[in-house]
Formats: structure tokens, C-alpha cells, sequence
């Protein structure tokens, strides 16, 4: 579904990804891992738009999406949740999730499913979205991404800024969506939740992929050595 | 590039604008003294607003009101002792240094884009209400009586020499403040309000000093300028072309810099005396210059000369004690 | 003394309106824009210049002068605006404030100073009676376009798609073009909007008093201060805000005629000292 080739991309003069190759298949679950900078970040920065790579292609059934701006990306079925939620403030939760579905992509995703599946969201549709605890926005980042009818689902950092028992709702809401055939790929600085939620990982260090792997049966001691660059 | 240190360097450029300024009267003609006392003046008050903009981030677009209430008091004071009015531009930046203390309250409950508005509105207050007081001559203003019974040549001098004095002061107070304690708060304050209240930096009493000094040396070059002309109004003196005039001097010499307003005003008067002439055609072409150097020259002329020459006159950036490229 | 305030309640929902295009720029796109009341001039010498040239009434230039200012407002969004964004908030101040002194000057070499007005017609004298006072119809006609434009652009702003696209570019640019929305041609139309209205106010304006090229930036403090003191944020703060700075005015007027915008200015000042987010303060930001 996804496939990133022999990426390379710079902040300026800064250099941060330093050529990788990576492929999810569709329906899959990636967790794409690391430490800070090491570029996970980056590579869904490229991946949406808003940094264009120096070489190497992203392509995402088919098309290779590296040189779109971030209005193409969701008509061509990629949706962000991005880190720290960035709801709209001014904007009420209903309204976060209408927004969400400005691109008018056609599919299954309404507002009463998103409700359906997300009910405490329901319960505050009305409210600020900035009035809500940090994981029921989270919650409402990830319904309004959901809104665009995406194929591949972005989730940037989830359990940042969150307490664990609101990570705990958050990853078992995207459990739930585990089988609606989304491709999906998250950024995750604890590991465990992400083996936990994913298929297959991916760490990254120093803008290369360093290891990868099945999740279930992913060797902890292993990815700590690939994650920290011990030997 | 580095000759002596950056404080020799900038008071070097006081001591040649000091020394252009003493040269004046012995070897330009009647109307050269004339021309650089509104030079004086108006440079004086280009330096006030610049500081209190762009190193203080405070966009004061009613400043014309300091102009207004320094050349007003200047004349009243003056009228009424019946005294030759050179020493009063004091009483004039006293009066105006307490006029802004007296709006901080209001101001600051605003800030960016609509404490300019606001700013705008107290001006316009004063205006309408030195307007309709009859004791400060009403809508037909106010005649300088006090010097009548001077020399034309010492009066011609004598204003001459106020208001280059008080340019010096003010480029003096632009140098030191931008260089002291006092300079870095002011700019860490504009850079980040919110790291720089995180560093101890009171951010409204630092605000209020800059815009108490910028009122106070304003107010003292307006009572300068108006010393000139022998004739204050409430249009004239609380004019909203003082704005124009200061940001078209700011802007194409370069906002924020010190020697930004230095270029500028020279820009605008050159410009002034070789096109004043066309009317309202002048203003329109001053308009797109202000907005084609916004757009794409934001350093301004001095921008652009520093960046051939690749030196600052009066530098006040700091130099961090062993600053080495980080890789 | 009733029949003074009431009038003044009336030209205050012309204030709103002048008020409502500011609101959208500053409260809604978060946007500064100096030249707001010189635009506003602009569409009322349009008016004129169509008037003088079809002899039609004021109200007819209404559907050629507001789309033309729709485009206005669209162009500069799109080319002079859009490009001071990003550098902090001087390079917006100052240049529509270059563009407010080109306006001014433009129309003065244009139509030169001489005070104009749009002649209602017989519009102008037409009178009703409520109760023991007598008041105008134009006034009237004036607060009822003016309400129903509030309502419109509260109901466009607040509830449609496009409306919910413009708050969303103003909160977060980056994140709405994630949502697939074009952020620079919304805030263009959004920008077109504003002048639109603004444009509507101008012949509103123009019938009811007299302009020239140097009444821009009074009509601009009095759009101001509607919009703070009803509240930056709120559409229909910006319509009580102006009702009341017509009714503070038109005191002033009760006692010396040409006292009125002193009061109107020191009630803004004063409401701003005591109620410093204005009547509806509603804005949040992250």
C-alpha cells in the first residue's frame, strides 16, 4: 500500500533522513519507533506535504505522493492525527469533525459512526474542543481524521502529554478500528503500546531505519540496542 | 570590519552627526539652518518611535499626540511667562512623559495591531479636545507670541541649537538604552513576551519606561518643530501625517535598527525637496515605496547598504563571549 | 431627547456594519487592515461615479459595486496581504497603512476634496411616525439591512462549510490545509466578504452623509471601536458595540453638535478600561 524509497530530506541545511526503505502493506498496522530526532516525525512531514525530499519517493497505492502539498494529500486518502492533537480551538468538537470532512471524499465515515464508536465524544459534541481532557481529544483528533475517509491513517505520537489511563483509551480506540482495513502507521515513543497496537515495527535512529520486524514477536532487548545504537 | 568596540563605534556616529550638526550654522546658508532644525526635529522623533516599535514592540500609531501636546505646552508655557521659549521644551517632555503615564492603563489593555488602533483613538481624544477649548486657541491654534521681541538671527539660531541638542539626546538615549540591561530586556520582551517574563523581565514596567523616554524626547522635538513654524493646531499638530511621515522615514530606512530612521528621514526630506512640489502624486508614490520595501526589501535602505558595506555604525547586537559555529 | 438617542441607536447599526467587515478581518482572521474605512470611501466615490453616469438611485449601484469590491478584497488578500504574513505583526500595520495614504490621495487626485453624498431621493425626507416620534424610513431601511446582514454573515461564518474552513485557517494554517482546505483562496473570499459588506455600508454611508478622500480613518476608528466594544470575536457584539458608540455619539451631539465622536471616543475608552473583552468576549486560542 505504502511504499517509501531510499527517502532523503533536509530541514534547510540540515539533514535528517538519510535514505530508507520501508513498505506497509495494506490493511496493515506499522509502529514506526525511535528517539527523539531521529526522524520519525520528519518522515510524516514528508509524507503529507509539508517537507518536500531531496530524493527517494513515497508511494501510496500506486502514486507517489512526495511532491503534493498537504490540500492533495487527503484527496488521495492520507489523514494525520497530529502530534499534540492541534484541534481547532475556535472551533466546537462537532465542528473539529466536520471540518475533517472538507474534502468530501466519499466512503463509510460519518459523523454518527465516528459518534458510534467514540460515544464520550458524543457526549461533548457541542463543547469548545479546547474544553476537553487531553485523551477525548485525542479521541476527536483521530474521529476527524477519520472523517476524510482515509485509506492510510497517520497517528504522530498518541500517548504524548497524556496520563496512561487516557492512553489506554486512546489505543483501545484504535483498536477498534483495527478491522475497518485502514493502513495505518503510528509514531510512538513507548514502546510497549506500540508493539502492542501494530503488526510490524519499524525503529528508526539517525534518519535510517536500523530495524524492523514482526510485533508479536519483536525481541525487546533487541530493539532497546537498535533504538539506543548499542551494540 | 571590527575597528574599536561596538560602543566606540556608535558614539563615533554621534560625534559625526554632533559635528555635522555644529557645522551647520557657520557654513550653511539661512535656509540650510532652517531646513536641519525640521530635520533635527523630525529625525528626533523617527529615533522615538522606532525604539518604541521596533525594539520595543509597542506600534504606538497615535504618536503624533505627543508632537501635538509637546509643541502645544511649549507655546502656552512660553505665552504665559511672556519668555523666550527655548529652555521649555523640557516642560514640554515632562508634560508629555506624564501624559503617558497617565494612558498606560487604557493602553495596555491592548496589545499588536489594536493597541495601534488604540493608540490612535487617544490621539484623536486630545485632538478633538484641544479643538474645542477655547483657552488653547480652539480649531485656529496658537501663535508663538513669545518670540516676538527676539532677533530673527538669534531667534533663527537659538532654535537651531534646542533642537539639535535634543537629537543628540536622543540619539545618545537610543545608543545607551539599546546597549544597557535595559536594551536586552526591551528585546528579549519583543522576541518573546513569554520567555522574557519567564527571565524576570517585568514586561509593563518596561514597556512603560521606553514609552515614557520615547514620549518625552517626542514631545521635546515637537515643541522643536513647532518653534519653527511659530504656529501650533489641533490639525496641524495632532496630524496623522506625523505617521505617515515617521513610518515612510522608518520603513525605508529600515525598521528596527538604529541607523534605520538616520537613512530614512534623509531619504524623505531628499525626496521632500526635489518632488515636494506634486501634490497629492508625492504621497501615492511615498505609499508604494513604504509598501514595495515592506514587501521586499524589509531591511530598508540601511538594510541594503549594510549589506554592501557589511558593518553596523551603531551596532547593538552583542556578541556572545566565545560564539563559535555549531555543527 | 429620545427622538436624539433613538436616531443615534439607528446610525450605530451603521456603525456595526462598518464594524461587522473590521470583525471579520481582525476578530475572525485574525488580520489587521488600516485602509478598512478608506475602502469603505472607495465604494461610496464608486457609487457616486455610477450614479452620476447611469442616473440611477444609490441603491441600484448596490449590485455592481458590491461584487466589485468582492474582488477587491479578493485581490488584496491574495497579493498584498497574504504576502506580509509570516514576519510578525509590523509588515501588515504598516503596509495598509501605505495602501490607506495611496486610497486617500488616489481618490483626491481622482474626485478631488470636495465633500459628496449619494442622494437618496425622496428616501431621504420620508419619515414615520412611532408613537410620539417621528424617525426616519432610511434610518430604518439602514438597521434592517444591517441586521439582516449580521444575521447572514453569522449564519455563513458560523455554520457552513466555509465558514467553519476560515475559522479553522485562522487557528491553525497548517493543520486546515491537512483538512484539504485551500487556506489562501478561503481567506481571499473571506477577505472579499468583508469588503462586500463594507461596501454595502458605504452607500448606507453615502445617502446618509456626506464623504470625501480624507473621512476614511474616522470611519475606520468608529468600525474599531464597535468591534471592541461588543467584543473581538463576536459577530453580533460588533452590532450592539456599534449601536452603542451611535448612542454615545448622538449625546455627545445633545450638548455641542460636533461633540459627538469626542464621546464616542471617550465611551470607548472608558468601556475598554472597565470591560476590557468588550460585551461578548468568545475568542479562544490553544
Amino acid at each position: 500500500m505504502i511504499s517509501i524509497t531510499d527517502l532523503r530530506a533536509s530541514y534547510g541545511p540540515l539533514p535528517v533522513l538519510f535514505g530508507f526503505d520501508l513498505d506497509v502493506a495494506r490493511g496493515e498496522t506499522l509502529a514506526l519507533i525511535g528517539a527523539n530526532g531521529a526522524g520519525k516525525t520528519t518522515t510524516f512531514a514528508v509524507m503529507t506535504g509539508r517537507l518536500k525530499p531531496q530524493t527517494g519517493s513515497v508511494t501510496v497505492d500506486g502514486r507517489d505522493i512526495s511532491g503534493f502539498t498537504p490540500m492533495d494529500i487527503v484527496a488521495h486518502g492520507l489523514a494525520l492525527v497530529p502530534e499534540g492533537r492541534q484541534l481547532f480551538p475556535s472551533l466546537t468538537v462537532e465542528e473539529n469533525l466536520l471540518v475533517g470532512a472538507h474534502s468530501r471524499r466519499s466512503g463509510g465515515w460519518t459523523i454518527e459512526r465516528v459518534y458510534e464508536i467514540f460515544p464520550t465524544v458524543a457526549e461533548f459534541r457541542k463543547r469548545p474542543s479546547m474544553a476537553l481532557s487531553g485523551g477525548q481529544q485525542q479521541l476527536v483528533a483521530i474521529g476527524r481524521a477519520l472523517m476524510s475517509n482515509p485509506n492510510v491513517l497517520l497517528c504522530d505520537e498518541l500517548s504524548l502529554g497524556l496520563s496512561p489511563a487516557a492512553v489506554d483509551i486512546v489505543y483501545s480506540a484504535l483498536g477498534k478500528l483495527r478491522g475497518e482495513g485502514l493502513t495505518t502507521v503510528i509514531v510512538e515513543q513507548d514502546i510497549a503500546r506500540a508493539l502492542s497496537a501494530s503488526d510490524r515495527f519499524a525503529c528508526m535512529r539517525h534518519g535510517q531505519i536500523v530495524l524492523s520486524g514482526a510485533s508479536q514477536t519483536a525481541d525487546r532487548a533487541e530493539i532497546s540496542n537498535a533504538y539506543f545504537g548499542m551494540r | 570590519m571590527t575597528l574599536a568596540s561596538p560602543l566606540a563605534r556608535s558614539l563615533v556616529t554621534v560625534g559625526l552627526v554632533a559635528a555635522v550638526l555644529l557645522a551647520i550654522p557657520f557654513a550653511g546658508s539661512r535656509y540650510a539652518v532652517l531646513l536641519t532644525t525640521e530635520i533635527a526635529a523630525v529625525l528626533s522623533i523617527a529615533l522615538m518611535w522606532n525604539l518604541l516599535a521596533g525594539f520595543g514592540g509597542i506600534v504606538f500609531m497615535g504618536f503624533q499626540v505627543f508632537v501635538g501636546i509637546g509643541g502645544y505646552t511649549l507655546f502656552m508655557v512660553a505665552n504665559g511667562l511672556g519668555m523666550p521659549p527655548f529652555p521649555f521644551v523640557i516642560v514640554s517632555a515632562l508634560v508629555c512623559g506624564a501624559f503617558a503615564l497617565l494612558i498606560t492603563p487604557i493602553l495596555f489593555r491592548l496589545s499588536g495591531a489594536q493597541l495601534a488602533i488604540g493608540s490612535w483613538v487617544i490621539s484623536e481624544v486630545v485632538r478633538l479636545i484641544v479643538y474645542h477649548t477655547a483657552v488653547l486657541g480652539g480649531g485656529g491654534g496658537v501663535a508663538l507670541t513669545a518670540v516676538r521681541g527676539i532677533d530673527r538671527s538669534v531667534r533663527l539660531f537659538a532654535t537651531y541649537g534646542t533642537a539639535a541638542i535634543v537629537l543628540v539626546i536622543a540619539l545618545l538615549t537610543c545608543v545607551g538604552l539599546m546597549r544597557g540591561r535595559f536594551g536586552l530586556a526591551l528585546r528579549a520582551m519583543k522576541d518573546s513576551p513569554i520567555a522574557a517574563e519567564a527571565m524576570g523581565v517585568t514586561i509593563r514596567k518596561t514597556q512603560t519606561y521606553v514609552l515614557l523616554i520615547a514620549a518625552a524626547i517626542g514631545g521635546a522635538a515637537g515643541a522643536c518643530y513647532y518653534m519653527v513654524a511659530l504656529q501650533v493646531s489641533p490639525t496641524a499638530g495632532f496630524s496623522m501625517n506625523w505617521m505617515a511621515i515617521i513610518l515612510f522615514a522608518v520603513i525605508l530606512g529600515g525598521i528596527g535598527t538604529l541607523e534605520g530612521p538616520i537613512v530614512g528621514v534623509a531619504i524623505y526630506f531628499l525626496l521632500r525637496e526635489t518632488m515636494g512640489n506634486i501634490g497629492s502624486l508625492y504621497f501615492i508614490i511615498l505609499g508604494l515605496l513604504a509598501i514595495g520595501v515592506t514587501l521586499f526589501v524589509p531591511g530598508g535602505a540601511w538594510g541594503l547598504l549594510k549589506s554592501l558595506i557589511r558593518t553596523d555604525l551603531l551596532p547593538i547586537r552583542r556578541k556572545m563571549p566565545d560564539s563559535r559555529p555549531v555543527v | 431627547m429620545l427622538e436624539t438617542l433613538i436616531n443615534g441607536a439607528l446610525i450605530g447599526a451603521l456603525y456595526g456594519l462598518y464594524g461587522l467587515g473590521l470583525s471579520l478581518c481582525l476578530g475572525l482572521m485574525r488580520q489587521i487592515n488600516l485602509a478598512h474605512g478608506d475602502f469603505i470611501v472607495f465604494s461610496a466615490f464608486l457609487a457616486l461615479q455610477l450614479m452620476t453616469h447611469l442616473g440611477i438611485h444609490p441603491l441600484l449601484t448596490l449590485p455592481i459595486v458590491v461584487p466589485v469590491m468582492f474582488a477587491v478584497g479578493w485581490l488584496l488578500q491574495r497579493f498584498v496581504i497574504e504576502r506580509t504574513l509570516g514576519r510578525g505583526e509590523m509588515p501588515p500595520i504598516l503596509v495598509t497603512f501605505g495602501l490607506s495614504v495611496i486610497l486617500q490621495n488616489v481618490m483626491l487626485q481622482l474626485f478631488s476634496a470636495d465633500t459628496k453624498s449619494l442622494d437618496p431621493g425622496a428616501l431621504g425626507t420620508a419619515a414615520v411616525n412611532i408613537g410620539s416620534v417621528a424617525i426616519g424610513v432610511l434610518p430604518l431601511l439602514t438597521l434592517a439591512v444591517s441586521v439582516g446582514i449580521f444575521a447572514l454573515t453569522a449564519a455563513v461564518f458560523g455554520g457552513t462549510r466555509f465558514g467553519r474552513a476560515v475559522r479553522a485557517t485562522s487557528d491553525n494554517e497548517a493543520v486546515a490545509q491537512l483538512m484539504g482546505i485551500a487556506t489562501r483562496r478561503v481567506f481571499a473570499n473571506a477577505m472579499g466578504f468583508a469588503l462586500a459588506i463594507s461596501a454595502i455600508a458605504a452607500i448606507f454611508y453615502g445617502m446618509r452623509g456626506t464623504f470625501d478622500p480624507s473621512t476614511g480613518p474616522e470611519r475606520m476608528l468608529f468600525a474599531f471601536e464597535a468591534v471592541i466594544l461588543g467584543g473581538l470575536g463576536s459577530i453580533w457584539g460588533t452590532l450592539a458595540g456599534g449601536i452603542i458608540l451611535g448612542i454615545a455619539q448622538a449625546a455627545g451631539t445633545f450638548i455641542v453638535p460636533s461633540l459627538g465622536p469626542l464621546v464616542g471616543h471617550i465611551v470607548f475608552l472608558a468601556g475598554l478600561l472597565l470591560m476590557p473583552g468588550g460585551l461578548f468576549t468568545k475568542r479562544t486560542r490553544a
